[in-house]
C-alpha cells in the first residue's frame, strides 16, 4: 500500500509539473489582454488586484504546494494547495500555476519568496497559455451572458 | 529567551502571578501586554563550524532569515490575536500562530541538537540513551538508518524525529509535516532533522539523501541525551 500512495504521489507531482512548464516561458509576464484581462478584471476588479491577491497567496501557503488561477463555478479565482493536490480534484479548471516548493526558487532567491513570485508575475507567466484550458473550458461553462443565436 | 525554556516557564508560578495580574489588570481596564515577545536564539557555534557537513552559507541564512521570519511571525500573529476578542479572527489567526510558533519551538531544538565534531558533534550517545536506542532499534546504526530513509520518505516540508512516548519511557521515530511541532504527536522531541528543502538545497541540490548520509557527523548526541534524561 506505501508503494501505491507513494507512486500516486509522486504522478500528482509529475502531472502539475508538467503544467507549471507549460504556464511559463522565458519572455512572458506582463499583463494578458482581450478576454483574459476581461475576466481578471470582472472578477478581482483589476489586474493589480489580482497580482495582489496572487502573491498574497504564494507567501502564505505555509510548506510546499502551488499557487493556481482556477475556474470556478464559472467565476476566475485563486486557490493554493499543498504538496500533490490539484484542483481538478474538486473539479475546478486549471488556468495557470506557480510552484512554491523551495526547490522551485530556492538556488536563485533563496528565502525571498515574494521576489520569486513577482519574477514569476513580471518575467515568466505564459497568458497565452491561459486562453487554451479557458477556450477549452467554455465548450461546458457559459463565462458570460449565453449568446443565443438569431432564428 | 530560548522557547524550550519558555514552554517549561509556562507550568511555572511565575507564569501563574502574571496571568493574574493581568487578569485584575484587565478587570480594571487596564489593558497591558502581558506576554514577552519571541526572540531569535543566538546559535551556540559560528556559522561555519559545521563546515563541510552544512555550509556557513545555509546555516546563515537557516538562522537569520528562516528561523527569525517565524519569530517575526509568531510575534506579529500573537499580537494580533492579543489585541481582538473576535471569535471568527481567533480562529483565523491559529494557522499563523501554529506554523510560525512550530517553525520557532522546532529551530530552537534543532540548533541545540547540533555540534561541530570539536565540541562532540557526531560522537556516539553513551549512558540511558546508548542502552536505550540499543534494545529499541538494536544498534546506533540501524536507528540511523531508520531516520534517514524516514527522513528521505517525507512528501514536501517537514521533519524527522527521534522522540520518546513520556509514560512508557519509549523511544520512537516519527514525522511531522511542516512546522507541526512532536508535541502535536503526543511525543516529546529528542532529536530533530529539518529536512525542508532550505535545510540543505544551496549544497546538496535534490539530493536530500546526501545531505541525511553527512548530518550524522554533526548530531550533538549529548544534548539528545539530556533532553532523554530529563524528559
Amino acid at each position: 500500500m506505501r508503494i501505491h500512495k507513494l507512486a500516486s504521489i509522486m504522478l500528482a507531482r509529475h502531472g502539475i509539473t508538467d503544467f507549471f512548464w507549460s504556464s511559463i516561458y522565458p519572455g512572458g509576464g506582463g499583463q494578458p489582454d482581450g478576454e483574459v484581462l476581461e475576466l481578471i478584471e470582472r472578477d478581482f476588479g483589476s489586474f493589480e488586484e489580482f497580482t495582489k491577491e496572487f502573491k498574497a497567496a504564494g507567501v502564505s501557503q505555509f510548506g510546499s504546494g502551488w499557487v493556481w488561477l482556477i475556474l470556478k463555478d464559472a467565476k476566475l479565482s485563486i486557490l493554493k494547495t499543498s504538496n500533490a493536490l490539484n484542483p481538478l480534484i474538486w473539479g475546478y479548471i486549471p488556468l495557470t500555476v506557480v510552484d512554491v516548493c523551495e526547490h522551485a526558487y530556492y538556488l536563485d532567491f533563496q528565502n525571498r519568496r515574494p521576489d520569486y513570485l513577482n519574477a514569476f508575475l513580471d518575467k515568466l507567466i505564459s497568458w497565452e497559455a491561459v486562453a487554451g484550458p479557458l477556450a477549452q473550458a467554455k465548450a461546458f461553462v457559459t463565462l458570460g451572458e449565453p449568446t443565443i443565436p438569431e432564428k | 529567551m530560548p522557547a524550550t525554556l519558555l514552554m517549561k516557564k509556562m507550568r511555572s508560578g511565575a507564569e501563574t502571578a502574571r496571568t493574574m495580574l493581568g487578569f485584575h489588570l484587565r478587570r480594571r481596564g487596564l489593558k497591558t501586554a502581558m506576554r514577552q515577545q519571541e526572540v531569535l536564539p543566538d546559535l551556540p557555534y559560528d556559522y561555519n563550524a559545521l563546515e563541510p557537513v552544512i555550509s556557513a552559507e545555509i546555516m546563515r541564512l537557516h538562522h537569520q532569515k528562516h528561523h527569525q521570519a517565524y519569530v517575526t511571525g509568531f510575534n506579529k500573529a500573537m499580537e494580533q490575536l492579543n489585541s481582538t476578542s473576535d471569535p471568527q479572527t481567533i480562529v483565523a489567526l491559529q494557522s499563523a500562530i501554529n506554523f510560525n510558533g512550530g517553525g520557532h519551538v522546532n529551530h530552537a531544538i534543532f540548533w541545540q541538537n547540533l555540534a561541530p565534531p570539536k565540541e562532540g558533534g557526531g560522537e556516539p550517545p553513551e549512558g540511558n540513551l546508548a542502552s536505550a536506542i540499543e534494545s529499541e532499534f538494536g544498534s546506533l546504526d540501524k536507528l540511523i538508518a531508520k531516520m534517514s530513509t524516514t527522513g528521505a520518505g517525507v512528501q514536501g516540508s517537514g521533519w524527522v524525529w527521534l522522540g520518546l512516548i513520556k509514560d512508557m519511557k519509549r523511544l520512537t521515530v516519527e514525522t511531522t509535516a511542516n512546522q507541526d511541532p512532536l508535541a502535536s504527536k503526543g511525543l516529546i522531541p529528542l532529536l530533530g532533522i529539518d529536512v525542508w528543502e532550505h535545510a540543505y538545497y544551496l549544497q546538496y541540490k535534490n539530493v536530500r539523501p546526501d545531505y541525511l548520509k553527512n548530518v550524522w557527523k554533526v548530531v550533538n548526541w549529548r544534548d539528545v541525551a539530556k533532553r532523554y534524561d530529563s524528559a
